[in-house]
């Protein structure tokens, strides 16, 4: 016992006599160990371990793709009719050999391939009609809240009487001046949308820009341009992030609603809303031609608000640990 | 003071909204291709001049706006180029279906709402909670039409079918029961935001000092609930009170429609499918200057709540 000891007393003794003093490096000290984290990737860690807006994410991604590829891919075009098919059910093959998955429509139309082409129009709908609001809302609240003074209250009243007046009633009213189509959705609701996003934008620029950390760059003598870029525009993106996602289901909704009564894009091309509204005409008959579309607008509204959900949560600095 | 000088600047923004509202309708409807006298059998270049004149459409634009203003001050928006039936009957006529359906809803989506958002808040991080918020959820993201098609579809028809007997009819807009599935389809959508709102401002409420005091003095959870944080939570639901009655009117569109109510809603949208302009635009300027309204008094009724405003004039 006292052996071992000894032995094992007389390897570290040989072993300790490796080390030499090196003497103090002050410089090395101070450096700071560990990757920085910066706000963006410990967002980013923080919403990739929410489970559930994870599963929305790939789902959503995965609408995206089959909007853009399964229109390319399938045999059948959205407006291929097939009068002697109508109303297939779902997983038949026709006589003449012609399989459809999700079954035919009223004209013997695809049912699977129109889902993914009206996909294609609702997705490209709300895309475009948000990133307009955004452009638009965030010049704008950002121009208004960096001026201030009397500019700020003349604009901000302008946004407050635009509010006041409800925005689907505008939007009804310029889709009948206008010829029907995807543009026209798009005008339409850009026209009314970019509200929101301005009085957010404007908003976050008044708080920010009297903040102390934008001060103390001031006085240490950063540019205008930098302190935009590197304080401004950062502190705001997570909100704007946020109503951007939220805002898409919304985009998708007014779609859906102008189709159901009428105001949508002209057939034979479809959308979601359209083939809903197609779906409800016979729905006692046929309930899976508006199953099918009602569950695809509802599934990816809901995985857009849990993502948006969850960005928020990701961005709270509250929750930041 | 203060509060007089806040209501002045509400109802003059109020004013300055349903001008414009005015104005831009009627300039969207000269837009429309076509004119009154299109319909009517073919009429001579003079005849068409002097009706022009008779009605006063040959004077400049603004001319004729203030006319359409005057007129709808006297209780006059034109009549209906489908039915000839004055615009003021139809509205008179149907619009307190739509208000009767409008306010049931909005009382089922207070009730229901308030009462789940702070059920949720207090039980916070447990399965009462998800299930609430899973609710909630679903609520927000399906469309009122496809709620309303399938409550249509599983309530009315197939319970009819298996049970042998009705509870709820398919269409229409009469007894007590018949209104019970157009009111949950359409207040669904505000009760799913109403709840997250109270949820959240609930829990806010709930961790805030007072409430600590609340608790340290020795009352009991049902007293600090609804004497204390109840009130204060209940802040942020009183300012969504307009857009949500916005969100019900336009929401009423189409819910009309699945059930065949015989609400302004439904005309509204049969006149846009058979395009009756002249209806279009008089219920658009009653549509909007109601909502302008609702929400001019839900802004002097939070003025009146909450002390912030009505000791410190306006809030920024």
């Amino acid at each position: 016992m006292s052996e071992e000891i000894k032995v094992s007393n007389a390897e570290m003794n040989e072993e300790s006599l490796d080390f030499t003093h090196v003497g103090v490096n002050l410089h090395e000290g101070e450096a700071i160990g560990g990757k920085a984290t910066s706000f963006m990737s410990d967002a980013m860690r923080r919403f990739r371990q929410n489970k559930v807006a994870m599963v929305c994410l790939f789902f959503l991604v995965f609408i995206i793709l089959g909007a853009i590829f399964f229109p390319m891919i399938s045999k059948y075009t959205y407006a291929e009719q097939d009068v002697a098919n109508t109303y297939l059910g779902m997983f038949k093959t026709t006589s003449e050999g012609n399989f459809h998955l999700f079954g035919t429509d009223i004209l013997g139309r695809d049912l699977w391939t129109r889902l993914w082409a009206g996909a294609r129009v609702s997705l490209i709908i709300a895309f475009a009609a948000v990133i307009v609001n955004f452009v638009v809302g965030a010049v704008y609240g950002g121009l208004s809240g960096y001026i201030g003074g009397t500019v700020d209250n003349i604009m901000m009243r302008i946004v407050d009487i635009i509010t006041g007046i409800p925005y689907m009633i505008i939007v009804m009213l310029l889709m009948m001046i206008m010829d029907p189509g995807i543009i026209t959705l798009i005008i339409a609701y850009s026209t009314v949308g970019w509200t929101g996003m301005a009085r957010l934008v404007r908003g976050q620029v008044v708080q920010l820009k009297e903040q102390e950390f934008v001060m103390a760059s001031k006085v240490m003598g950063a540019s205008p341009f930098r302190i935009l870029t590197r304080h401004l525009i950062p502190n705001t993106l997570s909100v704007v992030v946020v109503n951007l996602t939220l805002s898409i289901p919304s985009a998708i909704f007014t779609e859906a609603f102008l189709s159901y009564i009428g105001l949508g894009v002209p057939p034979p091309q479809p959308s979601w809303g359209m083939l809903a509204s197609d779906g409800a005409a016979v729905m006692t008959i046929y309930p899976y031609i508006l199953i099918l579309p009602a569950l695809f607008i509802s599934l990816t509204m809901l995985s857009f608000n849990l993502v948006g959900d969850a960005l928020r949560d990701a961005f709270d600095p509250k929750q930041r640990r | 003071m203060k509060m007089f000088k806040y209501i002045l600047q509400r109802l003059f923004f109020a004013f300055i909204t349903i001008l414009l509202l005015f104005v831009f309708t009627y300039c969207m409807m000269q837009l429309l291709p076509g004119d009154p006298f299109i319909g009517e059998k073919a009429v001579s270049e003079e005849v068409k001049a002097a009706l022009m004149a008779k009605y006063g459409l040959d004077k400049p634009l603004w001319q004729q706006i203030i006319m359409y203003i005057g007129n709808a001050f006297q209780g006059d928006l034109g009549i209906s180029l489908k039915s000839n039936r004055a615009i003021t009957l139809i509205i008179a006529e149907t619009f307190p279906i739509s208000a009767d359906l409008g306010l049931r809803a909005l009382v089922f989506a207070l009730v229901f709402g308030i009462a789940m958002g702070t059920i949720a808040a207090i039980k916070r991080n447990t399965g009462w909670d998800s299930i609430v918020m899973i609710i909630a959820t679903i609520g927000v993201s399906i469309p009122s039409f496809v709620i309303a098609c399938f409550l249509q579809y599983f309530l009315s028809l197939k319970l009819t079918q298996l049970l042998g007997f009705q509870i709820f009819p398919v269409i229409g807009w009469g007894s007590e029961i018949s209104k019970i599935l157009p009111a949950f389809s359409l207040g669904l959508s505000s009760l799913a935001s109403i709840t997250r709102l109270m949820r959240t401002s609930m829990i806010d409420v709930l961790n805030s000092d007072y409430i600590k005091t609340a608790k340290a003095k020795g009352l009991n959870n049902t007293q600090i609930t609804f004497k204390h944080a109840l009130r204060n939570a209940l802040l942020p639901v009183v300012t969504v009170l307009g857009p949500m009655t916005a969100a019900l009117l336009t929401g009423a569109f189409v819910v009309e429609k699945v059930f065949s109510i015989p609400g302004m809603g439904k005309y509204f949208v049969t006149s846009v499918t058979t395009q009756d302009y002249t209806v279009i635009a008089g219920t658009t300027i009653f549509y909007g200057a109601f909502l302008v309204f609702a929400n001019l008094a839900v802004d002097i009724a939070y003025g009146f709540i909450d002390p912030r405003i009505r000791l410190a004039g306006r809030k920024e």
